[in-house]
């Protein structure tokens, strides 16, 4: 600590030298401009290069953000069955493994794992990355399939043109209330594995309660992507965004 | 919940203000945290000291200010405090706000001492 001017509060804001036994310092402070200070400027910065550079070849990246276990996967699985294989390509984020990778392939589509080792989320760098190792020549939507997480992933933008947040039955009707950055970052909101309607008690309307508080821009889809239920009207909603969104982006 | 790679990212951007300034040894780091930005301020100060180990920025005073979140209905156009829990428009009663602010973590300043 400084002895000379007794404190480091706001009102260090002076350059001044002093002796410390240890030789001759200048204690300095440097205050930024707000506007070029973000810390999570190197990966936005990163994100709205992606989504520029995709949008130009008139690709939509989609990023799905759930907990582990909703069915990121198995919806990957199902939609890829729905689409031209050549369309589409998909990064699978993960802490370990290349199992949800090995999972998609054929199918057709291009499919890379990431493995973001201690990482609670994909970053927009490792997106970046991932979106060097794929010919992206005929394609139309690449899903990033996100780590499975219902806190961290929100905050990070990857360059996507979508967001899609998902629950599924068995965690519980109170999962939008729980982690509402998730869901008021989503275009999409989608519930999975309704067909356990019968056995599981789900109080649809609180959800939608919650969700009013949180995102009334975002439809809520209900599928089941193992059984095939709503999945026509899940790729329907990605045709429809894609073609608002990238006319939206094109013109901005 | 990732306070680590926020904290992370922010050393990294305090060792570049630092080396840019001639700083030796920071000695604070002021932050400003937007109320939407999920962030633990006890878990995030352990987070930087321990991304600090090693570099300028290590034993460095960690402030933290919340700054609170505002925003536009992107539907009827008012001006509102968007909460963590609740982006509903006190006009419209809809949730579709643009974010002008709050969700971000700035770097506000960073003080130290530089080798004469």
């Amino acid at each position: 600590m400084c002895d000379t001017c007794g404190g480091h509060g706001d009102d260090h804001a002076h350059p001044h030298t002093h002796e410390h036994g240890q030789g001759s310092h200048t204690h300095t402070r440097v205050n930024l401009d707000p506007a070029e200070a973000s810390v999570l400027s190197a990966n936005s910065r990163t994100a709205e290069r992606t989504r520029q550079e995709l949008a130009k070849r008139g690709i939509m990246m989609v990023n799905i953000t759930s907990a582990p276990g909703s069915g990121k996967t198995a919806l990957l699985h199902s939609t890829l069955s729905q689409l031209e294989p050549g369309s589409v390509a998909v990064l699978v984020g993960d802490l370990e493994t290349d199992r949800d990778a090995a999972r998609l392939h054929g199918l057709g589509a291009q499919v890379r794992q990431i493995n973001t080792g201690k990482g609670c989320h994909l970053s927009a760098a490792q997106v970046a990355a991932g979106l060097d190792q794929l010919k992206l020549d005929g394609v139309e939507t690449v899903f990033v399939e996100n780590v499975g997480n219902m806190a961290c992933p929100s905050d990070y933008d990857l360059g996507e043109l979508a967001r899609v947040a998902m629950l599924s039955l068995p965690e519980g009707d109170d999962k939008a209330a729980k982690y509402p950055g998730l869901f008021a970052a989503a275009d999409v909101v989608l519930l999975n594995k309704v067909d356990l309607a019968s056995v599981l008690p789900f109080n649809e309307d609180l959800l939608r309660q919650d969700l009013a508080r949180l995102n009334t821009r975002a439809p809520l889809l209900r599928i089941s992507a193992v059984g095939g239920q709503g999945l026509e009207a899940w790729v329907q909603w990605l045709q429809a965004f894609r073609t608002k969104a990238l006319a939206q982006l094109v013109r901005a | 919940m990732h306070e680590m790679s926020l904290a992370v990212s922010l050393v990294r951007r305090v060792e570049a203000e630092a080396a840019k300034a001639h700083l030796v040894r920071v000695t604070e780091v002021d932050v400003q945290v937007g109320t939407l930005q999920a962030v633990e301020p006890e878990l995030f100060s352990e987070a930087f000291k321990a991304a600090s180990l090693g570099t300028r920025a290590e034993g460095a005073d960690l402030h933290l200010t919340s700054v609170h979140a505002e925003a536009s209905c992107l539907i009827c156009g008012e001006n509102y405090e968007p909460q963590w829990a609740d982006f509903q428009c006190p006009a419209c009663g809809l949730a579709e706000p643009q974010i002008l602010q709050g969700r971000d973590m700035v770097l506000a300043a960073v003080s130290g001492e530089a080798d004469q």
